[in-house]
């Protein structure tokens, strides 16, 4: 049998891979891509929506963006259902904190509560991995804006800007090459949005496969999230020179 | 009559407690320190039933420790006096402590911040605050005297006349009281405000190998230790050793330590001396026996 070390997801390779793991992550770079941007003044996500068929009735809320407390918003690329889970999960876990002492949880602690239960299934045997990766984008008033990166192994990375998702590997390296430091939300806006075009598939862009959030600070201090209505995005992208005319349904 | 209050200033809280000790009718020490620091910029003070106020506190210290070395950042003050307030409320329905308690502390965005506590897990963020029967009298001085922002200079003295107050009105004043003090520069003990002086306190318990063993009886024989067991009978002589004598020879066991003493002290290791050396006198001074005065024996 070629199935020696890949059918249980809790079992090493005589090479040291754990490939249920692997396989997991595989499964990813298959799903609708997600980019993360961090600004001076916030933190933007931009997601590729995949429209599978023509039937389908888009949800009227975001498929790919959820909030997960007041201050964190995540995008999600992988297994929906998986992703519905851990979702709960992490919106648990603010809410718990929150109980326990009345202020929001520091970002990287969420994630990391998260990235806990994704490791767990990665040793405890019997289950499959978490087939989702996360983009986290968060505000707590010890580190600022935060943007992190977790993938089904349980591993998680503050970073700067990041890809999941189908053409990861070709958006981040267009991240590292565009991204500069202390850039305004509207130039990450922009660079999320330029690379997603790019990385993604289909030719043209519209607000029908795109979704975009934002992670920023009101004047009066107060952390909001907002996510961008199609109108308004098919008007930026028409700004931005991404799309020339907005596509029209026929 | 326990008291325990606190005033929040320019830049510092304050925590003042009484250190009374008390069971029944009887005091039992006058020194108990019931101001804990939490971490490096919080204090905790507690009054209650004593053992659940150093359970509890310890309990809550330890918590908020490890918060801290999990996450690698320490927690507000608010946010260690709410976890404070939710462990009390848990517990209460179940198996509850009897504490009253009031925290202080200071957070480079927040500046300081006071919370009272109490053990029925009621908590409000205070300028001043009290609890025990000190209250009583303490709330209202508090009330006349309490300044915004007022400086360390005039809340120790609103802290003295607080005292002076409870001392003349309380019945069963404590005598002592301790302050602590929590500002940028973090949490500690500022003064001690005391009326009885704790003269000789509870003895120190022993606590090195070598105090513990002066404790005993000790047969001193140079060559064979076991010849000499069983012939122990009301020692002789009493050998008077001062713990410097011990310095050097920590951790390396008694019988040797025992064997060069003999030597160095008697200078005939062949001679098999019984002597009996108390705690007591070890802890008097230098040894005072010399070694003409062991020749008579």
């Amino acid at each position: 049998m070629s199935r020696r070390y890949d059918s249980r997801t809790t079992i090493f390779s005589p090479e040291g891979r754990l490939y249920q793991v692997e396989y997991a992550m595989e499964a990813i770079s298959n799903a609708g891509a997600a980019i993360g941007v961090l600004a001076k003044d916030g933190v933007v996500l931009a997601a590729e929506k995949r429209v599978i068929s023509k039937l389908l009735a888009t949800s009227k809320s975001t498929e790919k963006m959820y909030k997960i407390d007041d201050h964190v918003a995540c995008a999600v690329a992988g297994i929906m259902a998986d992703a519905n889970i851990l979702i709960n999960t992490a919106r648990l876990q603010a809410q718990r904190y929150t109980l326990s002492y009345q202020e929001p949880m520091p970002v990287e602690q969420l994630v990391q509560s998260l990235c806990d239960t994704k490791q767990g299934y990665t040793q405890f045997g019997g289950l499959r991995p978490f087939g989702v990766s996360f983009l986290f984008a968060g505000y707590d008033k010890k580190f600022g804006f935060q943007l992190y990166m977790s993938d089904p192994s349980g591993n998680y990375g503050g970073r700067k800007a990041g890809a999941i998702g189908a053409n990861n590997q070709a958006a981040q390296s267009m991240l590292k090459q565009d991204y500069k430091d202390d850039i305004t939300r509207e130039e990450a806006v922009q660079l999320a949005l330029k690379v997603l075009s790019k990385t993604m598939d289909s030719t043209s862009l519209s607000a029908e496969k795109l979704e975009l959030a934002e992670v920023s600070l009101t004047p009066e201090g107060e952390v909001k999230y907002r996510v961008t209505t199609p109108e308004n995005l098919n008007k930026l992208l028409v700004k931005l020179g991404i799309t020339q005319v907005v596509p029209e349904e026929q | 009559m326990e008291c325990l209050f606190g005033i929040q200033g320019d830049k510092f809280a304050l925590l003042v407690a009484d250190t009374s000790q008390v069971q029944s009718i009887v005091v039992q020490k006058t020194e108990e320190d019931k101001i804990m620091l939490l971490d490096s910029h919080k204090l905790l003070g507690t009054i209650g039933e004593n053992g659940d106020r150093v359970q509890f506190s310890e309990y809550i210290q330890k918590n908020i420790l490890l918060y801290q070395f999990r996450n690698g950042i320490p927690l507000s003050t608010a946010a260690a006096a709410n976890f404070t307030c939710g462990e009390l409320a848990h517990a209460l329905r179940k198996n509850p402590y009897f504490v009253n308690m009031m925290i202080a502390g200071y957070d480079s965005e927040e500046g300081p911040s006071l919370y009272y506590l109490d053990y029925i897990a009621t908590l409000h963020k205070v300028k001043t605050g009290a609890l025990g029967y000190g209250a009583y009298f303490v709330l209202s001085l508090m009330d006349k005297y309490y300044s915004k922002n007022m400086s360390l200079d005039a809340a120790l003295d609103l802290v003295d006349k607080c005292i002076l107050e409870i001392k003349t009105r309380l019945m069963g004043a404590p005598p002592n009281f301790v302050i602590k003090i929590v500002d940028e520069n973090g949490a500690r003990e500022l003064a001690w405000r005391k009326t009885v002086e704790d003269i000789n306190g509870p003895r120190p318990t022993p606590s090195t190998p070598i105090e513990r063993s002066l404790q005993l009886l000790i047969i001193v024989d140079g060559d064979n230790a076991s010849e000499a067991e069983g012939q122990v009978t009301s020692a002789p002589c009493f050998l008077q050793i001062s713990p410097s004598v011990f310095e050097g020879k920590k951790g390396q066991g008694q019988a040797p330590v025992m064997s060069e003493l003999s030597m160095g002290l008697l200078g005939s290791p062949k001679r098999h001396q019984r002597i009996l050396a108390s705690k007591q006198e070890c802890l008097g001074g230098e040894a005072v026996r010399t070694e003409e005065t062991f020749d008579d024996l």
